[in-house]
Order: structure tokens, then sequence, then C-alpha cells
């Protein structure tokens, strides 16, 4: 497993130096990503260290969510005056980006 | 004498690097505990309930959020982490992407254009202040290529990051219920409505559908977040 995770770290650093070399605009993460889906691509599969170490990231992912989400207890008294109408817009445009989605693929994939 | 000594020592464990860890973990655990006592129930989301025993915990020890942030870095050094690791169930699902492929970008593209255009008609709308407005145009995109975005455009990165994380939080809450009354072709379909309307917070929920779904909602993630980083610059 540490061998996997060398891996991710090395390509998300990879990643960090490919997106400010180049000056994307993308974060250094997804650049790793990509790196990382060719890396696997031409070498035709995963290995077992690898996808243990992927495996036991996913496991913790909304746990290292928690510390952003705790910052929205901060903000609450900013948005008291248009609180109202912020959570409606955000209810509206999520539940209608989820179904114009949700339709689409239903539609086009087989 | 005794008592300033027990108040020192208490601060010294507060403000310690760890405590801000220490005290995250455990309440992962609590909520992880709960969530599945009570049959995985969305509205305990482990998440949720986790930040809020957060919450509570700096409440009582006086931690503000900004030192319990600079002690929990490594956590959010860990997301970008796991980006990367989204590759590997990518990969996986790659067989079934390919016949897939022209439905999965014409989806993403549609769905980039329409919730940018949605969000802000509505928040004009609604009346409100052009800052926040700004800030919202940016709410289905993943947090680091949001970030980059907002600060560009006119909005506070502050304000997009908890409108990101209240669309997010969305997906946990909604997507069971809107499953059952909508049932998915099959997993990729679920995985890319997720992708595109709740970034990593719904990525972390279609994980727990299925591995197959996290891949489709990770790739749908990042085009959506690669389309609004072209599309929102040229709109505003």
């Amino acid at each position: 497993m540490l061998v996997g995770v060398i891996g991710l770290i090395a390509f998300q650093l990879a990643g960090e130096w490919l997106a400010s070399y180049f000056e994307l605009p993308l974060p250094g993460s997804v650049c790793g990503m990509f790196l990382l889906l060719v890396f696997l691509l031409v070498s035709r599969g995963v290995s077992d260290s690898l996808l243990n170490a992927s495996n036991k990231l996913f496991a913790f992912l909304p746990m290292l969510l928690i510390p952003v989400t705790v910052g929205i207890y901060t903000w609450l008294p900013y948005l008291a005056s248009s609180w109202f109408e912020i959570g409606g817009v955000l209810a509206i445009s999520f539940f209608m980006t989820y179904f114009i989605a949700f339709f689409m693929m239903n539609k086009l994939s087989n | 004498m005794d008592m300033t000594k027990l108040q020192l020592a208490n601060q010294v464990m507060i403000e310690h690097p760890l405590f801000g860890l220490l005290i995250t973990l455990i309440c992962f655990q609590c909520a992880n505990v709960l969530y599945n006592r009570l049959g995985r129930f969305p509205v305990v989301y482990p998440l949720v309930v986790a930040a809020l025993l957060v919450v509570v915990i700096l409440e009582l020890t006086g931690l503000s959020y900004r030192r319990y942030l600079e002690s929990v870095e490594t956590l959010n050094l860990l997301l970008g982490t796991v980006t990367v690791a989204l590759a590997v169930p990518l990969y996986e699902s790659l067989r079934q992407l390919r016949t897939m492929f022209f439905p999965v970008m014409l989806t993403v593209i549609c769905s980039a254009v329409s919730a940018v255009f949605i969000v802000m008609v509505l928040a004009e709308a609604a009346g409100l202040e052009e800052v926040i407005i700004k800030s919202l145009a940016t709410k289905s995109v993943t947090t680091p290529i949001a970030l980059s975005i907002t600060e560009d455009i006119g909005g506070k990165a502050t304000l997009a990051v908890l409108f990101i994380l209240i669309t997010g939080l969305f997906a946990p809450l909604f997507v069971p219920i809107l499953l059952k009354i909508f049932p998915a072709k099959n997993d990729a379909v679920t995985g890319i409505a997720i992708g595109v309307s709740a970034h990593a917070i719904g990525t972390a929920k279609a994980l727990e559908i299925s591995r197959e779904c996290g891949a489709f909602s990770a790739l749908a993630m990042s085009l959506m977040g690669l389309m609004t980083a072209f599309l929102l610059p040229l709109v505003l």
C-alpha cells in the first residue's frame, strides 16, 4: 500500500508542477488525476498497492471534507438577511442541473 | 496557583496541532456509528453530523475556526490526493465510457452551460447582491477549480466555498429520494447527474452507491470544472 500512496502523492505533485508551468486554469490535483489516468492507460493495469491505497482514501473522503464544512457555521451571520433567497436559488438550481443531466443521460445512454 | 496551571495545560492541549485532528477523527467516527445505527438514514449523513459536532467542540473549547483549519491542513492536502486517486475507478470503468463518450460529453456541456445560466438568472431575479450572484456562479464546481475562477470574476472565495458546500450537501440529502422516484437506467447515469450537480461531496455519495457510480461522478465533476473554467470568464 505504501507504494500506492507514494505513487498518488508523486502524481499529485507532478500535476501541481504541470499546472503551474503551463499556467493551466485547473487545480494541480486534477492534472495529477489525468496524468495517473494516462499512466494507467499506457501500463494497462492497476497494481494491488495502488488499488488498496485509493480504496482506503475513498473511505475517508467525507472525513477530509469536515474542516471546510465546519466553515459554513462561521459564515451564517453574514447571510442572515438573504438566507431564504440564497437557499431557494441554490436548491432550485441544484435540482434543475441534476434533472437536466439525469434525463439527458437516461435518454442518451443505452 | 494550581488552577492557573490547569488552565495553562488545557490551553496547551487545545492549541496543539493534534487537537484539531483528534476531534475531527472522533467526530467522524461518532457520526459514522450514528449513520450505521440509523440504517444509513440520509438526514444524519456523517459529514453534516461530524461538522456539527466539531462546531460544538470549537464553541466549548474556545478554539477559533482559523486555528482549527491550520491544525487540519493535512486533511486538505489529502483532498487533492483523493482527486488523483479517482483516476483508478475512472480507468476501470473506461471500457463502458468508450461506448458512452458522446452522451457523457453532450450531457456535461449542456449541464455546465445551464448550471451557470440558471443560478445567475435566479439570483438576479431574487434581487441578491452583485457579489453574492458572482460567488454563486461556481456553486456546481469542485472547490479548487471554483476558487481560482471566483476571484477572477469578482466574487468572494469564502462565499463561494459556502455555496459550493451547500450545493454539495443537497446530493447526500436528496439523491437517495430522487433515485426512488426516478430510477436510473444504470449507475453511470446516476454518477454523471451527481457529478455535474454536486462535485466532490456528491462524488463521496456516489462512491457509496458503487465504485462505477463514483468514477462517473468524478469524471463529470472534472469535466464540469473544466467547462465552467473556460465558460465563466467569457460570460462575465
